[in-house]
């Protein structure tokens, strides 16, 4: 009975915390905007397992901002292109309580990791005549870099990977247990790697002033489409992959994002959908070599940035010492908005 | 949102009667616009709204080829009033901010 009510308690933890944060769907000309944050998540998924609930809680901390000021810029006059830039960092956590004796919380991963994004935005409207309407919907044409020079993935264990193994005088796991195939020791193995990632964005956003700020023209709608890497070499900085996590974990990927979002679609301030594949190399033989996800969210007005979602996820389980597996879950919970929805200056009058 | 239009008009070729006229007819078919002491409020529905209006000005602008100096100002829904005149207040808080309760 005790698990049970366990999960409405944190469902409310986490709308209390979401209604507190206040984000706004869409982000007023001049503004630090969120633009592709991972999210906060709770939920639960399907077909049923003895979890209780997984989450993911990803603040975005801005530290400095030009994409802001960009935005006040992009629809005067020259339609010249304008360039902004942000760094962030993000102390990103994963989670999963599982319905087992006294509700454990097996292993989190622990991924925090530095951003830098440089946006080039300009305007694609077919008129010239900055005062008219036409001019000022756009479309407005982005190009998005998006940069992890560090990111750090591990789960606080001090176990060794395998069962089989255990710590030497020098603290070296070292084989004690002869096995064909060896086995992930779940309880308490240490997962750690650190990467590097880059892609790069495409996208169009198409604007009108319902809704906007005094001033402003917001984002309508948007899609975005990006191709990159993810690089998880050795020996980089503390904490670094090790060869025999390397050779099974896959740490070249190749990623690909796709996303579209709508403003005040049926009930929902923000709709949203997004795609996300990663095609890895190296990888444990159990896992398939392709990572799908689909997700599609929505944003009510007036629940402060808080929202529903809906995700299909199948390949290699992202959950730390989970990286031999493979999953296929439907997942579904809360969520608190990922990019806002940016809205732009008109020119001055 | 709501916005304020300021003006000046000087003799010219154009009677100034004939001037006024023009400018009213801009807001013609707009319920909420009034002059209060010296400022003239209009609710405006958004930013296009208020292009609109600033386009339909400025024409009136070059078509009096100078006679008329303006202005014209978005501002916030609820966005403060600035004025040095006394103007009434329950009036101007229907068109400043119109959801908001009384």
């Amino acid at each position: 009975m005790r698990v049970r009510a366990s999960l409405p308690i944190v469902l409310l933890l986490f709308s209390t915390v979401a209604s507190a944060q206040d984000t706004s769907l869409v982000s007023r000309s001049g503004a630090r905007p969120l633009v592709r944050p991972d999210g906060t998540y709770t939920f639960q998924h399907l077909p049923h397992s003895d979890l209780v609930f997984e989450g993911q809680i990803a603040p975005r901390i801005l530290i400095v901002d030009s994409i802001g000021r960009a935005t006040r810029n992009v629809l005067l006059e020259s339609k010249a292109p304008i360039w902004g830039y942000q760094v962030s960092t993000t102390p990103m956590v994963k989670l999963r309580m599982f319905d087992q004796t006294s509700n454990p919380v097996r292993t989190p991963s622990y991924m925090p990791k530095a951003t830098i994004q440089l946006a080039r935005f300009r305007n694609r409207a077919p008129e010239t005549d900055p005062d008219s309407e036409g001019f000022n919907r756009g479309p407005i044409e982005m190009w998005l870099i998006d940069v992890v020079p560090f990111g750090h993935h591990s789960n606080g264990q001090d176990g060794c990977l395998f069962t089989e193994e255990a710590r030497n005088a020098d603290g070296d796991c070292v084989e004690v247990t002869q096995a064909a195939v060896k086995t992930i020791n779940k309880k308490d193995g240490s997962f750690s790697t650190n990467y590097i990632e880059a892609m790069a964005f495409y996208g169009r956003m198409t604007l009108d002033s319902d809704g906007a700020a005094a001033g402003d023209f917001a984002t309508r709608f948007e899609w975005r489409a990006g191709v990159g890497i993810q690089l998880n070499p050795e020996g980089y900085v503390g904490g670094a992959i090790k060869p025999k996590l390397a050779e099974r974990y896959g740490p070249t990927r190749i990623l690909f994002g796709a996303m579209a979002a709508r403003r005040d679609l049926w009930r929902c301030g923000r709709a949203a959908a997004d795609t996300r594949f990663q095609y890895l190399t190296s990888k444990h033989p159990d896992v398939p070599a392709l990572i799908t996800q689909i997700e599609g969210a929505c944003f009510p007005s007036g629940w402060g940035g808080a929202g529903l979602f809906l995700r299909f996820y199948s390949g290699q389980d992202y959950y730390n010492l989970g990286f031999t597996e493979k999953i296929t879950r439907l997942q579904f919970g809360v969520t608190l908005q990922r990019d806002q929805l940016l809205g732009f200056r008109i020119k001055p009058v | 949102m709501y916005a304020t239009l300021s003006y000046d008009v000087s003799a010219g070729p154009t009677p100034i009667e004939e001037l006024r006229k023009k400018i009213l007819e801009v807001f013609a078919d707009r319920a909420t616009c009034d002059l209060l002491s010296d400022t003239f409020i209009c609710e405006v529905q958004n930013t296009a709204d208020y292009l609109a209006l600033s386009r339909k000005l400025r024409k009136v602008g070059t078509d009096v080829d100078g006679q008329f100096q303006y202005v014209f100002t978005l501002h916030s829904a609820g966005a403060p009033l600035r004025s040095n005149a006394i103007f009434p207040k329950a009036k101007a808080n229907d068109i400043l901010d119109p959801g908001a309760e009384e």
